[in-house]
């Protein structure tokens, strides 16, 4: 088992983490519930890091390599769930009347597990909903353009942090699924926080790398873990 | 706009990653992220041939071998994120002899699918291989990959064997894209760390001629200009960076004449020289994935991530005008893949063939552009300037 490269990380309270309305914060304080959206539980403790997946060390190394499409030894990888899409791939939701908002892609992605702590990335504060912008221009006629951006900007736990590239691709794969085709999505390590970022940025944006990645059988496996615990 | 959609073939559920017109027959190849490449005519745009079963990962990247001299057979190589490039060859004794029907008519009647033959699978990239490209005599093959190399390959005159004369590892990143100039034997290969690098033979070894630095970003996509002079040669690349760049070679040394001499005895290595010459008007908004050269107008076409479609003139050398743009030219979708074609199928109303016979000097009534996306179709275009 390799140490965890962030052994005791900041974690946030439930309570803490944003969510759509006051109605919704009651729905948390049911006994029931926190349970089902975060399956951890004594969130206030230390927690003893998770075993690591074996010959996971391959991801830790980042650099140029980090997202590839080389077979990685993964024995412990978990299986590959399907139908994970929440969202129809269509324009539905272009004439609706409640466009996507930056609360529905922080609930998309903010109950994704870290790959190291049993811990969600909006525990962790890895993603935080003002770090999320939705961008809709309007071309002159004043009539909203059909694509729109999504910019999700990560904060790693620690600057030096080798899995900025695996979390940022898990962002990244778990919105592909649940957006519609007409949204650009932008994965970005926010300023100041990662020593390598424009390398682990223009990996992340990278289409034809992160194709690739996601061919791999074994990443894939991992990514799944991560995003088993997606509403 | 003066562009106009002719058609759109809804050929893949996936993505086209790729999309290459036979030099000089009505075909079409298509590469997608289903592992499979189709073979389309350009005459009824209805398919002709699948090729798969043998790629285990996304096909990137496809190109025609030009049939040369005695070189009769219709060639197609195939580049996979599995590692390896796929040759590809057609069964001459079944294939629709008028490529413009639907495919071949069998002893009893009924239509079916060409047949092609899946022939050699090359192997030594390490990763992901992301283009390849036939050289203009169908010498060489050039692929390249994540790996950082570039390979050159020489085929036997089956199309079977084939023998790597040269592994190019001077990029520092992924090399993303590999074209060869219209006439000679040169190479240029688009990549990652933001370069373009150019090869060509030097006493017998592949070396790196020259390095074209300006991008601030991936460069995606490559391609030469088709109509210059001999001993002339210009390229435009398309960039991460929202840039499509022109480029022309100012001078080289060590080429014709001292090729005798072995290269430790010459003053003068191959090098070249090549510089800027122009910036086309921005348009794009988020990666440029592909440009396009037309050898017959001598127009440049753009596409990428913005789903956006620029066509570009040169009104004199190195100024660009914009002619024609497409907003959303594949929906919603992003657009991998953009070239000029022939025109091989009249797109006249029925009836009017006859008026609307080819008009030699305007080169709309001559060629078309083809782009594929992630919606997995297939468009095609016509510019229609009014002269």
């Amino acid at each position: 088992m390799s140490e965890p490269i962030n052994a005791n990380p900041k974690i946030l309270s439930l309570e803490d983490l944003p969510t759509r309305s006051t109605a919704s914060r009651d729905i948390f304080s049911d006994a029931s519930s926190p349970k089902a959206i975060f399956p951890y539980s004594a969130l206030d403790d230390a927690f003893p890091p998770r075993p690591l997946y074996e010959g996971y060390s391959s991801l830790l190394l980042l650099g140029e390599n980090g997202l590839s499409g080389d077979d990685i030894d993964m024995k412990m990888a978990p299986e590959l769930s399907s139908g994970e899409s929440d969202v129809d791939d269509d324009d539905a939701d272009f004439d609706e009347h409640e466009p996507i908002d930056e609360q529905e892609i922080y609930d998309l992605i903010s109950t994704i597990s870290d790959p190291e702590h049993p811990l969600t990335l909006g525990q962790l504060a890895v993603v935080n909903k003002p770090d999320i912008y939705i961008i809709s221009s309007k071309d002159a006629t004043g009539r909203r353009q059909k694509i729109s951006r999504v910019i999700v900007e990560i904060t790693p736990t620690i600057t030096h942090c080798s899995l900025a590239t695996l979390i940022g691709l898990g962002i990244r794969v778990r919105l592909e699924r649940c957006l519609p085709p007409r949204f650009r999505i932008e994965i970005k390590v926010k300023s100041g926080t990662h020593q390598s970022e424009s390398q682990v940025n223009k990996q992340l944006n990278d289409k034809e790398r992160v194709a690739a990645a996601c061919e791999n059988q074994q990443l894939l496996g991992v990514l799944s873990g991560m995003l088993a615990t997606c509403k | 706009m003066p562009i106009k959609q002719v058609h759109s073939i809804p050929a893949h559920v996936d993505r086209i990653w790729n999309l290459a017109p036979h030099p000089t027959l009505p075909l079409l190849a298509t590469a997608t992220s289903d592992k499979s490449a189709q073979i389309y005519s350009l005459n009824t745009y209805f398919p002709v041939a699948q090729l798969d079963g043998n790629h285990k990962r996304s096909i990137r990247s496809v190109s025609w071998k030009p049939k040369t001299g005695s070189n009769s057979e219709v060639v197609l190589a195939t580049a996979s994120f599995d590692g390896t490039v796929g040759i590809w060859i057609r069964d001459n004794d079944r294939f629709a002899q008028d490529v413009g029907s639907t495919g071949v008519i069998d002893d009893n009647g009924s239509i079916g699918l060409e047949e092609w033959e899946f022939v050699a699978s090359l192997e030594g990239h390490e990763n992901e291989v992301k283009c390849v490209d036939w050289s203009c005599e169908g010498t060489y093959l050039a692929s390249c990959s994540r790996d950082k190399s570039v390979w050159i390959w020489e085929a036997d005159e089956s199309n079977e064997e084939f023998e790597c004369l040269a592994v190019l590892q001077d990029h520092t990143q992924d090399v993303k894209h590999v074209a060869w100039h219209p006439n000679e034997e040169l190479l240029a290969s688009a990549s990652y760390d933001d370069t373009i690098r150019l090869w060509r033979e030097d006493d017998d070894d592949w070396v790196c001629s020259g390095e074209i630095i300006g991008h601030r970003s991936t460069v995606w996509c490559i391609d030469f200009d088709k109509r210059t002079g001999e001993g002339e040669a210009r390229l435009v690349s398309c960039s991460a960076d929202e840039t499509v760049r022109v480029w022309s070679r100012q001078s080289m040394t060590g080429k014709v004449g001292s090729r005798d001499f072995p290269s430790t005895f010459r003053s003068d290595p191959v090098s070249e020289n090549w510089q800027q010459e122009a910036i086309l008007p921005q348009r794009h908004s988020g990666p440029i994935y592909a440009v396009s050269w037309s050898g017959l107008s001598g127009r440049i076409v753009s596409v990428g991530a913005d789903g956006l479609l620029v066509v570009y003139h040169e009104v004199k050398k190195g100024e660009w005008l914009v002619i024609a743009e497409e907003e959303d030219a594949h929906s919603v979708f992003e657009i991998n893949t953009a070239v000029w074609s022939k025109k091989w199928k009249s797109t006249a109303p029925h009836g009017q063939e006859g008026n609307a016979e080819k008009d030699e000097t305007n080169p709309d009534n001559e060629e078309i552009i083809i782009t594929g996306g992630d919606d997995g179709n297939i468009n095609i275009w016509e510019v229609t300037i009014q002269k």
